[in-house]
């Protein structure tokens, strides 16, 4: 190549550091190019193999000690999660009941709960949400009753275990060990067989 | 200048757009794994899975998901392969095999890749009411190759060239 046509492309490319990358990246492929090309992605391939083999490994990490809070529940009692921490795994949804993906959870929660329902104990807590009606103790059991949900139920009329337990969306769950720490946190739905993963995880089974 | 011809028989902006498809590709095929993996169960995608309108689980578990039982994940993955392998080929030998069909075979495969992915979006938005980030990563990735791909997309499908003429010669040899 001449060296008029190599200044005139350098022009082109600009100069310093990002010139000199564009200069490179416009090049011909040298003949290991294809090679290395082809070994990003099956590295990239090895490391999404790998995925299943590090979530296969249990238990999950603690996220620290569960942080306590009182609810209203929709039986006229208060509830404290301190009453349950230290004494047996605790699963907690936030939710609100116009929210259509905990409705879609309905249904996978009273199945989780006909099969561990007596080792750990389950508690939905309905919560604030910005764009939403505040949830009330009546839309609050219809909700439970449309579900035939048994366990209890509360309002977080304050937002404190919103606001401790960072939600900021519904369905969150955590799920918290017979220790008082948090196992896991989970925004979102989630299929019936993840839900079964982690409460069985809470049980050790 | 024969020489020349025979070590750079694109333009150095076709080279760069390949590269740089490549690069998206590699990005979209990562993330239509983990997506993959998603769908099976085995990465919970829980980070991008926030509120009541963006949920990565909901829509990648939906029965919009899978098409004729493989997962649509799946087939973007195979789309972003497709598109290194074709972009690869043509930045090697774009006068000889897949490289000299490489133009017209990516112009299908990212064509398809958008508007299947357009296809998506719209039922997120419409049918599910809830937008998959990863899913949204992916399309755009594909609209990414696309772009960078714009000097070899509008390419004709090659007839044969006779040898020895527009001053560049066979490859290899």
């Amino acid at each position: 190549m001449s060296a008029p046509t190599q200044s005139r492309k350098s022009r082109q490319a600009g100069a310093g550091p990002l010139g000199a990358l564009k200069r490179r990246f416009s090049a011909p492929p040298r003949r290991s190019e294809p090679t290395r090309i082809a070994a990003a992605f099956a590295l990239a391939t090895v490391a999404l193999a790998l995925v299943p083999l590090i979530n296969a490994s249990p238990p999950p990490p603690a996220l620290g000690a569960a942080p306590d809070f009182s609810i209203f529940t929709t039986a006229g009692s208060i509830y404290s999660l301190s009453s349950d921490l230290g004494r047996q795994p605790v699963f907690i949804e936030f939710m609100h009941p116009d929210c259509s993906h905990c409705r879609a959870m309905g249904s996978r929660l009273e199945a989780a709960y006909a099969e561990f329902g007596t080792r750990v104990r389950f508690v939905t807590v309905a919560v604030r949400l910005p764009g939403f009606a505040d949830p009330t103790v009546a839309s609050v059991s219809a909700f439970a009753g449309e579900f035939g949900h048994g366990w209890t139920y509360g309002l977080d009329q304050q937002t404190k275990a919103r606001d401790l337990y960072r939600v900021v969306g519904t369905p969150t769950f955590a799920f918290i060990w017979e220790n008082g720490t948090v196992a896991r946190m989970w925004p979102g739905e989630m299929s019936a067989g993840e839900l079964q993963g982690h409460l069985g995880a809470l049980v050790g089974g | 200048m024969r020489r020349t011809a025979r070590k750079a028989p694109l333009g150095p902006e076709e080279y760069l757009g390949l590269r740089m498809a490549i690069a998206s590709s590699f990005i979209g095929f990562t993330v239509a794994g983990v997506l993959v993996l998603n769908h099976f169960e085995v990465a919970d995608a829980a980070f991008c899975s926030v509120g009541d309108w963006l949920s990565c689980n909901t829509v990648n578990r939906s029965d919009y998901s899978v098409i004729l039982g493989v997962p649509v994940a799946l087939i973007g993955m195979l789309g972003f392969l497709a598109v290194t392998a074709l972009s690869t080929a043509r930045m090697v030998a774009p006068r000889r095999g897949l490289g000299l069909r490489a133009p017209p075979l990516l112009t299908a495969a990212v064509g398809a890749g958008l508007s299947f992915g357009a296809y998506l979006s719209l039922v997120e938005v419409f049918v599910l009411r809830v937008v998959c980030l990863l899913c949204v990563l992916s399309l755009v990735a594909f609209a990414a190759a696309g772009v960078a791909l714009r000097r070899t997309l509008v390419v004709p499908w090659p007839r044969k060239a006779p040898r020895g003429k527009e001053g560049l010669p066979a490859e290899g040899r």
